[in-house]
């Protein structure tokens, strides 16, 4: 019996390593596409399956057809040879299907009753009829690219109802099946699953006011390598979703969450009296950017740090995050690991400060361009989504640099100033392209990487001529932020200062709804 | 707050304080909460703990009795002597009351378990 969960885009890699060792698969049985993972199980597994905590749902897999097969058909071809490929009786009556199904059924039925009206003399009869109850189902679907576009899904939808309950002798029910029957129609391929739970997995049953998905905040949790009684710090808990999932997952944990807001700590209460960890939780109101805490004082740090977008901070987004890291530094015990979940653009900084990161250089120039190391980035995302840096840093990015194209750099270091615009200066729409900002972070960087091999733009009058222009053109719009200069190139040069002193393990793209966001490991050394 | 809070807490974010540790205690509201005692976490977190701050923490709850000055090797096996940190450091928690810097003397309030550690503009 095929089975498949989705994930979220980046956390596919975790599913993966979740599934495989979960269900001892070795990685050829185990196939990923976009957002997928695929593998091979058994109705008693169910149970397991329902526990993984890297996915959003899980599915038992009915079909599964390359969309290839129907790519250069006309559309009342195509539709017509869906409509048969999903009727096909073969996989409905397959005897696994079946015993998944009964399964499903039977949960759902149990369910019921649970939570049914406690009607005195009616429980055990009423129970007898459940169970030899016709099936009940609805279809739902969905489409998307260019083959989705020749389907109404709603029209497919209810087709393939009708024709199904015939077919199957089942009933429909759209309010509440005992099981659902999920087509999904696209270019790569056309599914037909069926969802082995109503809310997702990823919506964790434990956790009462919601905040970061489950799989992320068990992701952040994991990567922390937690062997030991650990005291774990989230200086910005917020409602302590992930110190929850810590707690919940993670055996000898003692966490302390801090948040400076009474609703965020108010809801964190909350989630700590419904999960039941109130022995290992604990709140303290406070100012990230002055913990009070004894230097040296936990074992381990997760952040989901302020992206700019829901809850933002007064002072500029570089100074914040400066702060932020030297206090999570100072309270963090050496050669402990520090997790933290960061916006694309604050990402951006910490790739290009770290120290263990080597500034490449590529053969036949003596100029490092900014740009380049989005490069061998984008090179190592297409590939793999998971980036490692390290001893081998120096080895892989010489055989990156060589892939590189120089043309496509040009396109990123473009790419790299309108991304740190937006990280470094809360400016007007206006003024987003003014090619300073990123002058001045390179700047300071390059200051901070102390390379002796400069681009030859960046020189010091230059700098100062277009500072002035900037704080010029800054005080004529008026309706800004008064952010000087000077701060604006301090608050750059303390963060770069404040990660330096972190090692950089590793990173992890992964797509929050609709952002784009990283995992990033660091490590005290 | 439970203790084994309190005992990573410090003032020294207050401008001029330079240890700031370990924080006063004055107890308004104290509950005991029943936690599942673990040995082994108990036996594992107590190099963590500060066992000076643990004990002035707990007489000052009113729950120090029984716990020594020291701990010496032999008592890590003691199960009795266990539980007894185990109700110190886990179970005791204080609802209502303030914590004292112990350099300056400023307060920091404790409502509903929660104890709150934001300074004023003037203190940073």
């Amino acid at each position: 019996m095929r089975f498949f969960c989705t994930a979220g885009r980046g956390t596919e890699i975790f599913a993966c390593q979740e599934v495989r060792k979960e269900f001892n698969l070795c990685s050829d049985l185990v196939p990923k596409s976009e957002g997928k993972v695929y593998f091979q199980g058994n109705v008693n597994q169910i149970e397991r399956i329902l526990q993984l905590k890297t996915v959003e749902r899980a599915f038992a897999l009915v079909l599964h057809v390359d969309s290839n097969k129907y790519k250069d058909l006309d559309r009342a071809t195509f539709l017509n040879n869906l409509r048969t490929d999903i009727l096909n009786e073969d996989s409905w009556k397959n005897e696994d299907l079946k015993s998944v199904i009964e399964y499903l059924k039977s949960r759902h039925g149990g369910i019921l009753q649970r939570e049914g009206i406690p009607e005195g003399g009616e429980g055990p009869p009423s129970k007898k009829i459940k169970q030899e109850r016709k099936l009940s189902f609805r279809v739902s679907c969905k489409c998307s690219g260019v083959l989705g576009r020749k389907v109404t899904a709603q029209l497919l939808a209810k087709q393939i109802g009708i024709k199904l309950s015939q077919l199957m002798r089942w009933n429909v029910n759209f309010k509440d099946p005992d099981i659902e029957i999920c087509i999904q129609v696209n270019d790569v391929h056309v599914s037909v699953g069926i969802p082995l739970t109503r809310v997702p997995l990823s919506k964790r049953d434990y956790v009462k006011c919601h905040g970061l998905r489950g799989p992320v905040t068990w992701i952040m949790s994991n990567l922390l390598e937690i062997k030991n009684p650990s005291v774990i710090l989230d200086p910005m808990c917020g409602k302590a979703t992930i110190l929850l999932e810590a707690a919940k997952q993670i055996e000898g944990v003692f966490c302390i969450g801090c948040d400076i807001s009474d609703d965020q700590l108010k809801s964190a209460q909350e989630n700590i009296d419904f999960g039941k960890v109130h022995d290992r939780l604990q709140l303290i109101k406070g100012d990230c950017r002055a913990l009070p805490l004894t230097n040296e004082s936990v074992d381990g740090i997760v952040c989901d740090t302020p992206f700019g977008k829901k809850y933002s901070v007064k002072e500029s987004s570089t100074a914040f995050h400066a702060s932020l890291l030297q206090e999570m530094y100072r309270v963090l015990k050496r050669n402990e690991t520090v997790v933290l979940l960061v916006s694309e653009e604050m990402h951006h900084c910490i790739k290009n400060a770290g120290n263990s990161f080597q500034p490449c250089v590529h053969p036949g120039q003596n100029q490092i361009i900014q740009g380049q190391e989005d490069c061998i980035q984008l090179n190592e995302d297409i590939e793999n989504h998971c980036f490692v840096l390290g001893d081998q840093s120096k080895q892989s990015l010489g055989i990156q640099t060589d892939k590189a194209n120089i043309n496509f750099s040009d396109t990123l270091v473009s790419d790299t100033k309108n991304s740190c615009e937006k990280s470094i200066l809360p400016l007007p729409p206006q003024i987003r392209t003014y090619p300073l900002p990123n002058e001045l972070y390179a700047h300071a960087t390059e200051k901070a990487l102390q390379s002796d091999t400069s681009s030859s733009d960046l020189k010091d009058s230059k700098l100062t001529d277009k500072c002035d222009e900037l704080t010029y053109s800054l005080k004529s719009i008026g309706n800004c932020e008064d952010v000087k200069c000077d701060d604006l190139e301090r608050g750059v040069t303390d963060l770069s200062s404040a990660l330096e002193q972190f090692k950089h393990v590793s990173d992890h793209y992964i797509k929050l709804g609709e952002t784009n966001s990283y995992i990033v490991v660091l490590k005290k050394p | 707050m439970k203790l084994i809070t309190h005992n990573f807490l410090t003032s020294n974010i207050i401008k001029g304080v330079k240890n700031g540790y370990p924080l006063g205690i004055l107890p308004a509201k104290v509950e005991v909460k029943d936690v599942e005692f673990n040995p082994a976490f108990i036996t594992r977190m107590l190099p963590k703990v500060d066992w000076v701050a643990l004990q002035k923490a707990a007489k000052e709850c009113g729950y120090g009795e029984g716990l020594p000055d020291a701990i010496k090797d032999e008592l890590m096996e003691d199960t009795d002597f266990l539980k007894k940190v185990h109700n110190a450091l886990m179970e005791v928690e204080v609802i209502e009351g303030k914590l004292v810097c112990p350099e300056s003397g400023r307060e920091f309030p404790i409502n509903n378990g929660v104890p709150n550690m934001l300074l004023n503009e003037d203190e940073v």
